[in-house]
Formats: structure tokens, sequence, C-alpha cells
């Protein structure tokens, strides 16, 4: 009877050991959030400029797991033109981020070809430094007392085939990464 | 005992409700072909655990004798099943390499002619157990096996299953046969559903798994039992869900409710393992080399 009783406790001992092991796996999960920002902007320059806000509540992701959320990273972010004005370009056209203030800088890139057509159906990556990472992240990471970020699209210089006004829809995009509990 | 067996079983409840209430996020950001993709994993795991644990001896008696069996299992993933080649059916998107499954690590992320495409993380897992009970009666050595767990809600999700087997010990149509032999026949469906007030995460799964196995085993001194056995199992399920379309590139499909059938790994597996019949008690562990390895074991009342 002892080696009964002993067989049938090792074996349920094992299997909660095992099960409680695999349980503790459920701990985190991550979550990829892509974040896409339209921004229409339109006037006879010589400056084009158009901001436009955008917050993290925006998106099922976030606000599904808001109270469980550990942390959120930047991963990655690009640029891409959805319509322009016929030949539309300048002597730069730059994609920029800013904390919700609208005036600290996260980051702002300036793309190698002015030519917002270029960019039609062929999206860039903007590659950020690692200070322009660092300060994404930080801001990132204040999201519970502040979730919105101000987005802008700037052309300098602009010019087109036909007369002003100008408009250019451009869209930025950012995927970051939250850490949740489970 | 009954509170046991409830919470033993209800261990693959809590995973299903875990599975739903963050996997589903997952899900729902995948358009059909690629949701099959990422869940193949679990259709796979419940092959492997419905398809395991339903014999530890090929006797069946002529008299009639009643079992009622714990069964417990611990199902290793493969590494391969962890990652799947994306694919998303859109122009410029092509070659994108691999991203996780549901199981797997991190989701990729790739940047296309239209914008982003990213693809949802899994759970970084290796290994799911699981616990289900059973009953069986038998006669003329024949048995009839039945699995039933009524559909209960846990959380925001509910699931259920039940399953049947019939097995026929054809050694005892041998004469001084030393091993006996059976050949079972298994079926065992299990449904999972959202049933949350947000019907942008809504989920539904229908896991359907068949097997069929010859297996045999050897009695010694009316005490010990070794045991093994070939067989053949198949796992489906079906998937239907809501595509949120986190990516904003599936216009027509963003926004609807999709249905898609994912098809398990399992094909074949060979069962090796003993038992320790103790009176009425028999408590028996077994290796099951299959698409997803598996290790169970049981604890059953056998009058």
């Amino acid at each position: 009877m002892k080696i009964l009783t002993k067989s049938i406790f090792s074996l349920l001992v094992l299997l909660f050991f095992l099960i409680g092991t695999s349980c503790s796996q459920f701990e985190n999960l991550f979550l990829n959030l892509p974040i896409k920002k339209k921004i229409t902007a339109s006037g006879g320059g010589p400056t084009v400029v158009e901001r436009e806000l955008f917050c993290l509540s925006d998106y099922d992701a976030y606000n599904d797991n808001k109270d469980d959320i550990k942390s959120i990273k930047y991963v990655s972010a690009a640029y891409i033109t959805i319509s322009a004005s016929p030949g539309l370009q300048g002597s730069s056209l730059s994609a920029s981020v800013f904390r919700s203030d609208g005036v600290t800088p996260i980051f702002s890139i300036t793309l190698p070809n002015p030519v917002a057509a270029n960019y039609i159906k062929n999206a860039y990556k903007l590659e950020l430094t690692q200070t322009q990472i660092a300060a994404f992240n930080a801001s990132l990471a204040d999201y519970k007392n502040e979730d919105c970020f101000v987005a802008e699209l700037r052309i300098s210089n602009v010019t087109g085939t036909g007369n002003p006004p100008y408009t250019i829809t451009g869209q930025i995009e950012i995927v970051v990464e939250l850490e949740t509990n489970l | 005992m009954l509170k046991f067996t409830t919470l033993f079983t209800f261990w693959i409840i809590i995973y299903c409700r875990i599975l739903f209430s963050q996997a589903g996020v997952g899900i729902n950001s995948l358009p059909p072909n690629e949701a099959a993709e990422y869940t193949m994993p679990i259709a796979t795991w419940f092959g492997s655990l419905f398809n395991s644990g339903g014999y530890y001896s090929a006797d069946v008696p002529k008299d009639f004798r009643f079992k009622f069996s714990l069964l417990g299992m611990y199902i290793m993933i493969p590494e391969s099943q962890n990652k799947f080649s994306a694919n998303p059916g859109l122009n410029g998107y092509s070659n994108l390499g691999e991203t996780a499954t549901i199981t797997g690590s991190t989701g990729g992320v790739y940047l296309g002619p239209d914008g982003f495409i990213s693809y949802p993380h899994g759970f970084d897992i290796s290994s799911l157990p699981a616990g289900i009970y059973q009953l069986a009666g038998s006669i003329q050595g024949t048995e009839l096996l039945l699995r039933f767990f009524p559909t209960i809600s846990a959380g925001d999700a509910e699931a259920g299953f039940w399953g049947i087997g019939l097995k026929h010990n054809f050694s005892q149509w041998l004469v001084d046969f030393p091993l006996d032999i059976s050949v079972q026949l298994l079926y065992n469906s299990m449904g999972i559903e959202y049933t949350g007030n947000n019907p942008k995460n809504y989920v539904k799964m229908d896991s359907k798994n068949f097997a069929v196995n010859a297996h045999a085993s050897k009695t010694f001194q009316d005490m010990f039992i070794v045991y093994g056995g070939l067989q053949y199992e198949s796992s489906s399920m079906d998937l239907d869900y809501y595509f949120r379309d986190p990516n904003e590139l599936y216009p027509l499909l963003r926004d609807k409710r999709h249905s898609t059938t994912v098809d398990g790994d399992n094909s074949f597996r060979f069962t090796a393992g003993g038992a320790i019949k103790l009176s009425v008690l028999v408590i028996n562990f077994d290796l099951n080399v299959a698409s997803q390895f598996t290790l169970a074991g049981g604890l059953s009342l056998q009058f």
C-alpha cells in the first residue's frame, strides 16, 4: 500500500509540476502595434507643412491591453506617399514625429529624393539613429501620462507642374511592440 | 474526487481561455490563409492531446469491465512548428521570410510597397500540458470509451469537448497467442468560442480528431503491463474569427468574420509504455513519438 501511495503521489506531483512549469510560460505576451497616420498638407509654398496628432489609444491592440502593458518599444518606421499634386517636389521632403507638445522632437528624417511621387507604392524605411530610438522609447515609456504624439510632413521650396495650391497626402508608419502581462 | 476531476480537466479550459483572450489578438490580425498557418500548432496540439491515452493494455475481457481514468499529457511542440513563411498574398510582399506561429516567438515586421505588414508574436512555448478524464466499459472483448466535458464558460470564452472510442481484442480469437492485440478507433471533438462583448475579438475553434490504432500488450504476474502500438491519426480545426486588419492592407477583407479550416500536422504515432496494476488501480505512463512528442500518464480505477 505504501508503494501505491508513493506512486500516485509521485505521478500527481510530476503532473502538476509539469503543468505549473508550463503555466509560467504564459506570463508575458508581446504584441506588434502598427501605427499608420495619414497627413494631408496643402499650400502655395514655399513651404507646405501639416501636422496631425496620433495617439496609442486610437488603436485596438493598445486599448484592449492597456491595463496589462509592461513596456512599449519602438520597432521600425516608414514613409509612403498616398497621393500628390502632379510633379510635386521641393528642395527637401521630411517626415518628423514630436512629443504631444509639438515642440520636443523625437525624430526628423529628410528623405533622399524630394519628388513626392517617388514614394507612391514605394514605402521608404526611416532609419532612426540610436539617439532618436532612445528618445522615442523614453516617450513611449511615459504612455500612462501621455500616449499621444505629433506627426509632421514638410516640403520646402515646393514646386509642381501645375498651379498652386500644391497638395500631398503622405503616411508616416511606426511599428511599436507592447509587452503585456497575461 | 469530483472536485479534483473537475480541476484536472479544467486545465484544458484555462489554457483555451488564455489562448483565446490573448491569442485572439494574433488571429484577428491575420487574413484567413495566414490565420490558418498561425494556428496550425494548436490544431496539431488538439490532435496530440485527444489522440493520446486511448489504452494501456490490449486486454479486453469477455466479462463486463468498467474503467474510469484521469489522463495527463505533456505535449512538446517542435521548433519546426514555431514559425511559418509569411505569405500575405499582396503585390510586392513576396519572399518576406519567416514569422512566428501561435507557439513561436517573434512576429515578423516587413516593409512592402504599401507600407508595413507586421505579424503577431507567438506565446514562445515549447510544451503544453493538459488533463482529461474518460470512462470505458467493455464486454465480450469489445470496449466503448467515452470522454465528455460540458460546455462551460471561463472568462470571456466557453469550451467543451466529447470523444468516443471503440476497441476490439482480436487476440481472443487466437489460441494461445502470447500477446494481447487490439484495434481501436477514436474520435474527439472540442469547441471553444469567444463569448465576450467585443465583436472584434470573436474567435471560434472547432477541433475534430480521428485516430485508428493497433496495439499490443503483455501482462506479467497479473500486475505489470508492457504495451505499445502504431496509430494513424488526423486532426482539423474549423476557425471562425473577426479580421481587424491592423496593417490596413486588406480593404476587401477587413472588419468581417472569416472562416478557414486548419489541418493539423498529425499523421502517425508510435506509442510505448508500461503500467502497474494494483488491485483496482492502474497507473500507466507512455511515450508517444508523433508530430508533437507526448508524454502521457494515467491513473485508472478498473472494476
